[in-house]
């Protein structure tokens, strides 16, 4: 009991070890602050919002310019306010990103885990539903399933969880397959340590890197594919999402009508939240992988990409120097 | 001291067989025969040598008789007991009294755990201690390694290969094991530390009288440390014994081979190296008879169709060889 209270306190005290290390590292830092707004805005979209856009007795004016009353105009179809529209649109799309990337990262965690530790059957089962998971396209099998099953927001975030989790358990299978034959886990197993320690103590923290990186990116490819599925119209065309801002301001003809403005808010919300997920997962990847310490994660790969192919071009600089004298 | 008493470790008619992957759905499974009909003794409190080329199964033996590896046939006997047929519960005790140093220390250490962590693990999975217990064990370990308690919260990236590897034996060394396996623990090191870490394992086995198995390629170094040894050679003992009178006169051909290419001080030694032709054959089809009799400056025509086992020449020195015998 005692030693859970411990083991506790020692969580604690990381994870607070690990905020501030996100908070010293300057793209984290930038991720953080634009998340945690992002977060604010959608958890007390009703106070900062001017007007309730699900309100019907609110709509005014269709296709207002921006003014003092209307920050961004109105939306042609409706009469919405659009400012208060970008608001409360941040709550569905960080909910349906965060939610769905927390479910992929447990799924496919889990998955990827018992796949790479246990072995055998359970691996081959798994890997093969991958395999055929992997080549189905899913944005087509997507429009179908939420033909079936209706456009609820259940739905979405269910067949974005359902078609998400390979590629990390994926990931996650292959490190776990490093890690279990690393002289550590051999270390840990003779100093006595069972399968159950191992997994939670050696092999899952090995793998947290990928998966707290994985789901800062999932979480941003996911606010993309919901606005996208929301642009086609197969989004809950109840709720209001920035996806459904830009079908609506594409099907109204704001461009038609010079209304950029109804096409831009939503787009630098989009951005803005892709932007801030991308930035807090690259720092998060640099944090906990330790063979990334202290550098910039566009350094690095930078290096990686260029360093061999820049050794070469100077060993053939070399050679035809030394070559060239020697032929002299 | 009885003499049943005097062995700490014993393996018998040991072989270790990997499973090499099918060619075919229905051919016959393939073996790589690691080690085969290894029968080693290690006493009590010494420092055992290990010597071979690369892949000739030094490795396999040390793992088997830590009960990493299950033996295909055969058994290993610590302090008198099967390690592999003992019940779950009871091998984990035993486990507390062997551990190993593994030959790169940079990966044998998680590198998300602090010092402390790491060598407190092993007391963290026994259980049973407090957490300023735990500290106090360990400053005093790493003290004894030649670290200091200021080193506890850095991470082993922080440390060059040398205090690394200082940490690795730190860690082995908390739980007072009597059964050290050190896995080439210096062939990874610059050069510059090797001595260090050797005076290190000897200073330990002198306060806490722990058993050595060493495992090296670097005879000079064996010849140095260890009592007693055994050449490898393609899974099988070629020579085994005393170290002195395997290094004073080395009986099998192999072992004559590896003896003379050990580099000598002297300048004007006449020594002539000998060299050995071809390569070494392939583990998963070993030549029938004496396994080195391909590459046998001395061999014969029933070299390759008959095996010769290990037999003592002179108190406690044996050799797998028809011509020394």
């Amino acid at each position: 009991m005692k030693s859970k209270v411990e083991n506790l306190k020692i969580l604690k005290n990381k994870s607070g070890a690990f905020v501030r290390k996100i908070w010293k590292h300057r793209q984290g830092r930038i991720g953080m602050i634009v998340v945690l707004l992002l977060v604010l805005t959608a958890v007390f979209a009703k106070w900062i919002a001017p007007y309730d856009p699900y309100d019907v007795t609110q709509r005014v004016d269709k296709g207002l310019s921006p003014s003092l009353t209307h920050l961004l105009g109105t939306s042609i179809t409706t009469g919405q306010d659009v400012f208060s529209m970008l608001i409360y649109g941040t709550r569905v799309s960080l909910s349906v990103g965060i939610i769905t990337g927390l479910a992929i990262a447990v799924l496919g965690s889990v998955l990827g885990v018992a796949a790479g530790y246990l072995g055998g059957i359970v691996d081959m089962v798994l890997m093969r539903i991958v395999d055929i998971m992997i080549v189905i396209p899913t944005l087509p099998l997507t429009i179908v399933i939420t033909n079936i099953f209706g456009h609820s927001y259940v739905v979405i975030v269910l067949v974005f969880v359902l078609f998400g989790w390979q590629s990390l358990s994926r990931v996650v299978r292959s490190q776990v397959l490093l890690l279990k034959n690393s002289d550590y886990v051999k270390a840990a197993e003779l100093a006595g340590a069972g399968k159950k320690y191992i997994m939670f103590r050696h092999i899952l923290p090995g793998v947290s890197h990928l998966v707290v990186m994985n789901t800062a990116l999932t979480c941003a490819g996911i606010m993309i594919a919901e606005a996208g599925l929301s642009f086609l119209g197969l989004g809950n065309p109840t709720a209001i999402s920035w996806g459904k801002m830009l079908a609506d301001a594409q099907s109204g003809g704001s461009m038609l009508f010079g209304h950029w403005w109804t096409i831009l808010a939503p787009g630098i919300g989009i951005f803005l939240s892709v932007f801030a997920f991308m930035r807090l997962g690259l720092a998060i990847e640099e944090i906990l992988n330790p063979k990334m310490k202290r550098k910039s994660g566009a350094y690095v790969m930078h290096r990686q990409l260029n360093h061999r192919y820049l050794e070469e071009v100077f060993q053939s600089m070399n050679d035809v120097e030394t070559g060239g004298t020697a032929d002299e | 001291m009885s003499h049943k008493n005097k062995i700490l470790v014993e393996s018998s008619g040991l072989c270790v067989n990997f499973p090499v992957k099918k060619d075919a759905l229905f051919s016959k499974p393939k073996y790589l025969q690691a080690a085969t009909d290894v029968s080693i003794q290690i006493h009590r409190g010494e420092t055992f040598g290990l010597v071979g080329e690369s892949g000739c199964g030094k490795s396999t033996f040390a793992n088997a008789t830590l009960g990493l590896l299950k033996p295909s046939a055969g058994k290993v006997l610590f302090d008198g007991q099967d390690i592999n047929e003992l019940p779950t519960q009871q091998f984990r005790e035993m486990r507390k009294r062997m551990q190993k140093i593994f030959q790169d220390p940079g990966s044998s250490l998680n590198p998300r755990f602090t010092v402390f962590e790491l060598i407190a693990e092993p007391l963290v999975i026994r259980g049973g201690y407090t957490l300023s217990q735990q500290k106090e064990m360990v400053v005093r370990m790493l003290e004894s390694v030649g670290l200091s308690e200021a080193d506890l919260y850095r991470y082993p990236s922080d440390f060059s290969g040398g205090q690394q590897q200082r940490i690795a034996i730190a860690r082995a060394l908390i739980l007072r094991p009597e059964y050290l396996v050190c896995d080439e623990p210096v062939s990874a090191l610059d050069v510059s530390v090797h001595a260090q870490i050797l005076n290190l394992l000897m200073d330990m086995q002198k306060k806490m009288g722990i058993t050595y198995l060493f495992i090296s390629h670097n005879l000079a170094v064996v010849k140095k440390i260890c009592d007693r040894m055994a050449i490898m050679y393609l899974g099988k003992v070629v020579e085994y014994g005393d170290s002195e009178k395997i290094f004073a006169n080395p009986l099998h051909p192999y072992t004559k081979a590896l003896i003379s290419a050990v580099l000598s001080i002297d300048v004007n030694s006449d020594q002539k190296r000998i060299t050995l032709k071809g390569d070494v054959s392939s583990p998963i089809n070993p030549p029938v008879g004496c396994r080195f009799c391909k590459r046998c400056p001395a061999a014969r025509a029933d070299c390759e169709t008959e095996e010769c086992k290990l037999t003592e020449v002179e108190p406690d020195h044996f050799v797998a060889c028809r011509f020394c015998c």
